[in-house]
């Protein structure tokens, strides 16, 4: 396939039917910023394009540049509406993206045409600031392709049928040869922490040290990962037993719930017989600077902190530690109870309704044990036919307690563990709050749980005199069949899983987008696969640092290196092989076939012998020349200048045989020697 | 074919003494069927050698002696009414020979000169409505003076395009010109010149040339020459595709003439001042010259 380049006439207009590959694709290389954009701003880009689009169909003119120029700015006015700059990567990205679109309007020549897929490929390498997922790197590749293929077509010419597919095959012989040689630059190429890294630029995820209304709501909606444990010799707990704590919130105002306690450091767990579980937990890289146990941890990682409440912190600012090991162990419960932690884990807010003074006056008759108080509040919820839902009406104020108590009567984990927590105050029993998450899906390919941040959870703990804190998650007593104040306490210590049965409790408001029970079933095996490969190529593509490339350069035997040694040797490597590369391929366009590589070796040959053929000379000329210069070997010669230019520009087809019989002749000549006088 | 060749230059080379390459260049024009232009100043043997191949080939040659005031139907000829038959008779004019010798083209006006010409290009004449065609062979050899000379008409590349080859014969050597000091009269010698081929013969040959083999990598070459003469920064618009076309010809005379079978970059570059100079120059030879010296030395040879 031959390929005319159009380089030397920038500014010649393109032929029609052509303008649909730059429109492809800077469609295609926007995809990904879809997302981050509102439906106002795409919806602008979508129409510009299909502006384009529709022009280029009926084959109409452009419009002039008085009406593409102000269409800049209600596309300013959407982007600062929405992001209040238009630098920084998202905001810089889609302002980019919107220039592009109106530019379309106004692509005429091949300069424009060339202008535009450049950009589309800058697009496609900013969309790694966004995301960097399997299927990120798969749109990657294509992407690429496409622009390339787009690149191709200019070239080729606007025969658009008859050239996808040679424009295609071209395009894949130029982008594929290219996969092992970015593999190469990613493994080897050195690595810089610090500034020059990616920022993981999605947004925050994880379980925040507070709880105000509808915090978890947004979560359970949520079904991206969050972390994933992987339990040592395989000993997991029983699914009841998988709370996995976070923060303690001690301190309310009636509805919002933060811990207002100094953090305290505590130390000195020592292990003690019994049930114990060593976690391997690795964070995704995008929740926050918290770390995540099981209840209730003995151990305390490398960089972390044990506070009040037996809950782990990451003490490393800056760097957030994904990767620990950490070992629970069920029955070590929290047994730290200073005077000011009662103090705060007994207060109440000071807007506290009388109803719920005398709700828990009417328990309170005789001196019961806190187990017993603890029975009455859950067999209230149980018995009052409460409801479980992500969606109830929102209740807000000084009264949503009251609210929620006596008349909406539905809610999720959040309402029930603050309103229990309440009730358990007034009651005079020390409870406080626990956020974290619950239970995680098991995967067996991989053997190791997953918790999604629609794990989350939030759940009370009470303290008991000579039991320490115990837990009591009042959400889970909404599921039990039998309401025996055992059952109930057991139910509420043990933890049934309500939210896995939520679908089977009544609800007030049908969700439209719960999938049906088959699909779930069918879907399982392959979103557990998908899953395992999403957290593999995190870790080894994505989680690929200097830090895995220094482990990787020891382990091929480079102990002793220096990083500038190596940038310095991964530059200049690039440096020489792009040059080597330009070189070949220049050598490539002059050695057409093995014909002519053959009679540039007679050449070089008799160059080196003091004849040199001037590039414009013919075969005959040069052969009669080079016979005067070296009778010796004349007959040779001209043999050879008869045969080249009988397979060269004679009548007869190039046959291989005649071909290499020349070149063995030539090989024979080798380098003349000159008469001596 | 070779050797009959040959007689034919021997022939010629009695009477126009040292000018070898211009008579071959002329011949190659022959045989490419393309016209004649010979440019030089008076006397310096034009004629002669126009004359001179039109004996040896055998060829009836008309002579027409360009005036400034020279009008079309002195060259095509016109209808004249017969008192007998009462009837209007068409009366060829000297155009209508084998060999049509224009002498001093450029001294005519240009209306008279596109009659030359169209009769060249079309190989046909419309008088009064009705075409006649001209005979076959048909070579039309054109002299022309330089332009700066006074009372001449410049041809425009237009027409300049339609003559295949353009030589100039140039002052002969001493020796040459003692000879025709001393010898015989020249015009004496064309008299007694025997025709070394026919007609015939002519076509004959010129179907040969044709046939002669243009490989893929000659018309790379060829391409290449005329694409650069094009790219050149004073070239003007540079080599035409008509110029591609008597190029490629050109060249296959050449072989012919070379006795080969096909076609090699040394014949294109023979023929190529020849057919690319007086397309190319925007003033006088010498520039012509040194552009088509400067395109054949920037072109590789495949």
């Amino acid at each position: 396939m031959k390929i005319s380049g159009p380089f030397h006439k920038p500014a010649e207009s393109i032929s029609r039917g052509l303008v649909y590959w730059p429109i492809a694709s800077l469609a295609y290389a926007s995809v990904p910023f879809i997302f981050h954009l509102s439906w106002r701003g795409s919806l602008f880009i979508c129409l510009l394009i299909l502006w384009r689009v529709y022009l280029e169909f009926r084959r109409l003119n452009l419009p002039s540049s008085w009406i593409t120029a102000p269409l800049v700015i209600p596309f300013l006015a959407i982007l600062l509406a929405e992001h209040h700059t238009i630098f920084g990567e998202e905001a810089g990205t889609l302002f980019l993206i919107g220039l592009l679109s109106i530019r379309l309007l106004e692509l005429h020549t091949v300069r424009d045409y060339m202008i535009t897929c450049i950009t589309c490929y800058f697009l496609v390498v900013v969309s790694l600031l966004f995301a960097q997922g399997i299927i990120m790197s798969v749109y990657l590749f294509t992407a690429i392709l496409l622009v390339t293929v787009s690149l191709i077509h200019l070239h080729m010419g606007s025969n658009l049928r008859a050239s996808f597919r040679p424009a295609l095959r071209l395009g894949m012989k130029i982008v594929v040869p290219a996969l092992p040689l970015a593999l190469f630059a990613f493994v080897f190429f050195p690595r810089f922490q610090g500034k020059l890294t990616l920022e993981y630029h999605s947004i925050k995820i994880g379980v925040q040290d507070s709880l105000e209304a509808g915090n978890i709501a947004q979560m359970k909606k949520d079904n991206r990962l969050a972390f994933r444990v992987e339990f040592a010799n395989d000993q997991c707990p029983v699914s009841g037993e998988l709370y996995w704590r976070c923060f303690v919130l001690n301190t309310t105002d009636g509805w919002r719930w933060w811990n207002g306690s100094k953090n305290r450091q505590m130390t000195g767990f020592k292990e003690r017989p019994g049930l114990k579980y060593t976690q391997n937990i690795t964070l995704t890289p995008q929740v926050q600077r918290w770390m995540v146990a099981l209840d209730y941890p003995i151990t305390i990682p490398t960089g972390a902190l044990m506070c009040e409440g037996q809950i782990l912190k990451n003490n490393l600012y800056g760097a957030s530690k994904r990767q620990y090991t950490v070992v629970s162990q069920p029955e070590q419960r929290p047994q730290d109870l200073s005077p000011e932690t009662q103090r705060r884990c007994l207060m109440l807010p000071r807007t506290l309704s009388p109803l719920v003074k005398r709700l828990v006056g009417r328990w309170k008759t005789k001196q019961k044990p806190p187990e017993a108080l603890a029975t009455e509040a859950l067999r209230f919820f149980r018995d009052h036919q409460f409801i479980y839902t992500l969606d109830p009406e929102p209740v807000e104020g000084q009264d949503a307690l009251v609210d929620f108590l006596f008349r909406q009567r539905a809610g999720f984990c959040e309402h029930y563990a603050t309103a229990f927590a309440i009730l358990m105050r007034t009651a005079g029993v020390p409870a406080r709050i626990v956020t974290g998450y619950m239970g995680g899906e098991y995967n067996p390919y991989g053997r190791f749980y997953a918790i999604r941040q629609d794990h989350a959870h939030a759940w009370c703990e009470i303290w008991i005199q000579n039991k320490g804190w115990v837990r009591m998650d009042p959400t889970a007593v909404l599921a039990v069949k039998n309401p025996t104040p055992k059952a109930l306490l057991h139910a509420a210590q043990q933890g049934m899983s309500v939210e896995g049965q939520a679908s089977s409790l009544p609800s007030p408001r049908p969700s439209l987008w719960r999938q049906p029970a088959w699909w779930t079933k069918l879907s399982r095996a392959p979103r557990l696969w998908w899953e395992l490969a999403e957290i593999q190529w995190n870790r080894w593509v994505v989680g690929y640092d200097r830090h895995s490339q220094e482990k990787l350069f020891k382990h091929l035997g480079m102990t002793q290196f220096r990083w500038l040694a190596v940038l310095a040797a991964a530059l200049g490597g690039t440096a020489v092989s792009g040059a080597l590369a330009a070189a070949w391929l220049k050598r490539q366009g002059k050695k057409a076939d093995h014909l002519r590589r053959s009679y540039e070796t007679f050449c070089s040959n008799l160059a080196a012998a003091g004849v040199k053929r001037k590039k414009w000379e013919g075969p005959c000329d040069f052969t009669r020349r080079a016979a005067l210069a070296f009778p010796l070997q004349a007959e040779q010669i001209r043999r050879i200048g008869l045969q080249y230019t009988r397979l060269c520009y004679g009548t007869s087809p190039t046959e291989k045989a005649l071909v290499k019989e020349l070149t063995a002749r030539i090989k024979k000549l080798g380098i003349p020697k000159a008469p001596v006088n | 074919m070779k050797k009959r060749l040959d007689r034919v230059v021997d022939q010629v080379k009695r009477v126009v003494i040292g000018k070898e390459p211009a008579l071959r260049m002329s011949l190659c024009c022959l045989i490419a069927k393309g016209h004649l232009l010979i440019e030089d100043l008076p006397g310096m043997g034009k004629t002669t050698l126009a004359r001179t191949l039109a004996k040896v080939l055998g060829m009836d040659v008309r002579r027409i002696q360009f005036t400034s005031d020279l009008l079309p139907a002195d060259i095509l000829g016109c209808s004249i009414f017969d008192k007998q038959s009462q009837q209007f008779v068409f009366r060829p004019g000297p155009i209508f020979g084998q060999m049509v010798l224009a002498d001093e083209i450029n001294r005519a006006p240009p209306k008279t000169q596109s009659a030359l010409l169209e009769a060249m290009e079309e190989g046909q004449a419309s008088i009064d409505g009705t075409t006649y065609a001209m005979p076959h062979p048909f070579f039309v050899i054109a002299t022309q003076n330089p332009h700066h000379l006074v009372g001449t008409y410049p041809l425009p590349e237009s027409q300049l395009d339609r003559f295949l080859i353009r030589i100039d014969l140039g002052f002969p050597d001493r020796e040459t010109e003692r000879e025709m000091l001393t010898g015989v009269n020249r015009r004496d010698l064309i008299n007694d010149l025997e025709p070394a081929m026919s007609p015939a013969d002519l076509s004959a040959m010129q179907e040969e040339a044709a046939k002669v083999h243009v490989s893929q990598a000659l018309t790379n070459y060829l391409l290449d020459l005329v694409n650069h003469s094009r790219c050149m920064a004073d070239g003007g618009s540079g080599l035409s595709p008509r110029a591609g076309m008597f190029l490629c010809r050109a060249s296959q005379a050449w072989a012919f003439m070379e006795g080969r079978e096909m076609v090699m970059p040394e014949d294109v570059q023979a023929v190529f001042p020849g057919v690319a100079i007086h397309r190319l120059r925007s003033g006088t030879v010498a520039s012509g010259m040194a552009m088509v010296e400067q395109i054949l030395k920037a072109v590789p040879v495949p």
